[in-house]
């Protein structure tokens, strides 16, 4: 077993590890973080693939690159929703 | 799984499924792993005809990084939508309203209490933030860099210039959404604008390639930029700071 | 040849709107914007038109795709544009009904300060569509569906409550989840066949454990996102709770993105590693999907709620084309390509009636609200004579989703039913039947409500809080309607469609 499928492997262990949080945890904030292990699992895999020939291939590393991008553009949106949300339970509450 | 989601602060986190539920989810995620895995343990990798194709068509992309090449020349049509991704969720976070529009982009307040060393220490930090961004941008063409790395460091001095607390930026400002958008509006009219001289959207001549992927990357910059330092305001600002600081001075005067 | 190079057109279907969002965001003025927004609609109109004249028809030997190199870069190394007769269906059905609902919209959201959001994000939206359907790139595909599924969430929190929040938010989570299953099997595809393009794919593509799970993880990311049962907890909330024109987008276009995608893995880029079994089990969920759905739709108390859960219900129709693939031991290589011709044709004729006539349903409900203020079933009793061309306009909408004679709905339901019985799959006509006859149940509960039961005059039933809609709001969803029928009269311009480059 080469270290390039050793990381892929792994990759996909993480990727595991944050379905598995996606699915089994209720808080919020922790479904987020749970969605961007995920997405570091997905990257892991993209790259140990592009390191596995003779020479390292750039083209997944362009790719992890913008999903890198992606993935902060969905957390952001995602967290500002719970933002919006939490604001909207506060007054309530409150009262 | 998505329906009863808590929202709670930390307090309350007992709305997890029950132990049996959890059970089966774990062993059904635990043996699609498993079997990917073992697919990809399987799996002998053959060619990679790409690792060539990169290299050997380097030299016609303007650039010599071979990530940059791939991101701005060879598969630029992805990061433009990129860039559309950007824009997107800056225009979802925006905490717009109409009477902003007028305002300027950057108010500076008078500061209630100054901090000298917070001040001195901006002084110097926030020019030397630029220039290494700048530095960022222009060697992403030859090393690890470019418009990304550059945008979130120019936007890390957004965010220097927010905490310090005399800055505050109103995102609904025409300058604001003019930075917003340049990034992508740069992106469409280089790759419609290089229709002129090559015949197809995005194919830059060679001669000038290196010259208008920095003209796209510049913008980039700035959009990300923008777009990173309104997340953040987005994020942070509203629902927790101004508030309670701004009772906080009121009980003070 | 044609007049024109036809394929240097298709990169304008993605830039109009580009441009549309980009002067939306910096004019942000109520006229500007509107204005914006009718010259770009205008603009997709004509560039469509001018594809769909030059495009080749089926007699001419010309079968392969239009293809356009972006970058000039041939793939793998670059990204390519292509357009085949599914595709062509799918982005002349999209610029159709973003015209009509940004004409819609232009009234609906004329006295809304969300109009500021909406149409940056609006035009953001139809780019992402239109380059998913154009795209020939499985990573570009990916950053399509982000673009789709980001700017479809961020136009569901357009509503602002928290109900409508909280639907955006689990869509959100649940669109990244899907994407990312989908790009976790991009990346184990481009690890053994070294290529990102469609064409290539599928030439390399056999059957082995890798295509296995990297079909499995495209298969479950996207009928996530498409919301096929087990997976549509998120849609009806998500479809129920934004602005009417974002409903009518959602429901009639951005669930069937995913669905076209699915498609084009199933029946060609994969195509090597699909079995049977696999075929049956989506078909099978297809089938739980129309009957659970109808009858989620009989017990919604909401109109926009039940016509929600009634797109379940229609996506499942759509999934019984899977296993109307199948392959037969008598068949042959020939006979299966006409069956599974045949088969698409039906759902694409699905696709689009269903498109139609979901709209023109969402439009209906969306005038409703705007004028009640509310879109309680109980409460639109006697409602007929109030606003007649609404409620008209959901009668006839709701005959094409029952399947009723001269509908588009029913040439859908007919064409599926034939492929059913060509392939010796009777189980589906029961269930195609017993659907429509839920759907009834549901359309006609509505319309019982509205029509003939009188207005009670004793409680405030009657609208005090009335509020007159501008014609031109449910005259463009009657334009839908009609559209629907309309089609039912001309089946053959779709079908002839289809088959342009049969799809191999």
């Amino acid at each position: 077993m080469t270290q390039a499928l050793l990381y892929g492997v792994f990759g996909i262990a993480l990727f595991g590890i944050g379905l598995f949080g996606v699915l089994a945890i209720a808080h919020v904030v922790k479904k987020i973080l749970a969605i961007n292990i995920c997405g570091v699992g997905v990257f892991m895999v993209f790259i140990a693939n592009a390191s596995s020939g003779a020479a390292p291939d750039f083209v997944p590393h362009a790719m992890v690159l913008t999903g890198i991008v992606v993935a902060v553009a969905g957390t952001a949106m995602a967290l500002s929703l719970v933002v919006r949300i939490n604001a909207l339970e506060k007054p309530e509450e409150g009262a | 799984m998505f329906n009863n989601m808590t929202l709670s602060d930390s307090a309350q986190q007992e709305a997890d499924l029950p132990g049996s539920v959890l059970l089966i989810i774990g062993m059904v995620v635990v043996a699609a792993c498993l079997f990917l895995a073992m697919s990809l343990v399987q799996f002998q990798s053959t060619d990679q005809p790409l690792v060539t194709l990169v290299v050997s068509n380097l030299e016609q992309s303007g650039v010599e990084n071979p990530v940059t090449a791939v991101l701005l020349n060879f598969r630029s049509y992805d990061t433009l939508l990129e860039v559309a991704v950007l824009l997107i969720v800056a225009l979802a976070v925006m905490p717009f309203s109409l009477q902003d529009t007028r305002l300027p982009f950057i108010k500076v307040s008078e500061p209630v209490e100054r901090s000298l060393v917070l001040e001195a220490f901006l002084r110097w930090l926030l020019p030397a933030i630029i220039v290494t961004s700048g530095y960022l941008l222009w060697t992403g063409a030859v090393l690890p860099g470019g418009a990304f790395q550059a945008g979130a460091l120019l936007a890390g001095a957004g965010i220097l210039l927010l905490l310090a607390g005399h800055h505050s930026f109103n995102f609904n400002a025409p300058t604001a959404r003019l930075l917003l958008v340049v990034g992508l509006a740069m992106f469409l009219l280089v790759g419609a604008g290089v229709v002129l001289s090559s015949g197809i959207a995005l194919a830059y001549p060679v001669a000038m390639a290196g010259m208008l992927i920095l003209v796209i990357e510049v913008a980039a910059t700035i959009t990300i930029a923008a777009v990173l330092v309104l997340l953040f305001c987005a994020l942070q600002i509203e629902p927790l700071g101004p508030q309670p600081n701004r009772v906080e001075k009121e009980k003070h005067s | 040849m044609p007049v024109i190079d036809v394929a240097s057109l298709l990169p304008l279907l993605i830039a109009i709107p580009l441009i549309g969002a980009i002067f939306s965001v910096l004019l942000s003025t109520k006229y500007a914007q509107v204005l914006i927004g009718l010259l770009s609609a205008l603009a997709l109109v004509l560039v469509i038109g001018l594809i769909l004249v030059n495009l080749p028809s089926v007699d001419t030997e010309f079968t392969t795709p239009l293809r356009y190199v972006l970058a000039g870069w041939e793939a793998p190394l670059g990204i390519a544009l292509s357009l085949d007769g599914f595709s062509a269906l799918l982005l002349s059905l999209t610029v159709f009904l973003v015209t009509v609902l940004t004409f819609y919209s232009a009234f609906y959201f004329a006295a809304s300060p969300a109009r500021v959001r909406f149409w940056p994000l609006w035009w953001l939206l139809v780019a992402g569509i239109n380059a998913l359907f154009l795209s020939a790139d499985i990573f570009n595909v990916y950053v399509t569906l982000e673009i789709i599924g980001l700017a479809a969430v961020a136009l569901v929190a357009l509503s602002g409550n928290k109900a409508g929040l909280t639907a955006a938010l689990r869509y959100l989570l649940v669109g990244l989840l899907g994407s990312l299953c989908y790009l976790l099997a991009v990346a184990l595809l481009y690890h053994v066949y070294g290529t990102l393009d469609f064409a290539q794919l599928a030439a390399k593509a056999e059957s082995n454990p890798l295509s296995w799970a990297a079909l499995a993880l495209i298969t479950v990311g996207l009928v996530l996102k498409t919301a096929l049962v087990p997976l549509h907890f998120w849609l009806p909330h998500a479809h129920g709770s934004a602005p009417a024109p974002v409903s009518a987008i959602l429901s009639a276009l951005v669930v069937k993105a995913s669905f076209y995608l699915l498609v084009r893995f199933w029946m060609e880029i994969l195509a090597p590693a699909v079995t049977n079994e696999a075929l049956m089990l989506l078909g099978i969920l297809g089938g739980t999907a129309i009957l659970w759905g109808c009858v989620q739709a009989l017990r919604a108390k909401r109109l926009k709620l039940m016509v929600a859960y009634s797109t379940v219900a229609q996506i499942g129709y759509l999934f019984l084309l899977f296993p109307l693939l199948m392959s037969t031991e008598e068949a042959s290589a020939s006979q299966l390509a006409a069956q599974q011709q045949s088969a698409l044709a039906a759902v694409s004729y699905f696709i689009v009636a269903h498109a139609c006539a979901k709209a023109a349903m969402f439009i209906a409900a969306g005038n409703i609200i705007h004028s009640l203020g509310h879109d309680d079933i109980a409460k639109l009793q006697g409602m007929a004579k109030y606003m007649p061309l609404s409620l008209f306009t959901f009668a006839i909408a709701g005959g094409s989703l029952i399947g009723l004679p001269p509908s588009a709905g029913f040439i859908a339901k007919w064409l599926l039913l034939n492929v059913a019985i060509d392939t010796h799959q009777w189980w589906w006509v029961v269930i195609i039947l017993t659907g429509g006859l839920l759907a009834a149940l549901a359309i006609f509960r509505v319309l019982d409500q509205a029509f003939i039961k009188p207005e009670q005059a004793s409680d405030h039933v009657a609208p005090d809080n009335w509020q007159k809609v501008p014609v031109a709001m449910p005259v463009s969803g009657l334009a839908l309607a009609l559209c629907t029928m309309a089609l039912g009269f001309n089946a053959d311009l779709i079908i002839d469609l289809i088959a342009i480059e049969g799809g191999e």
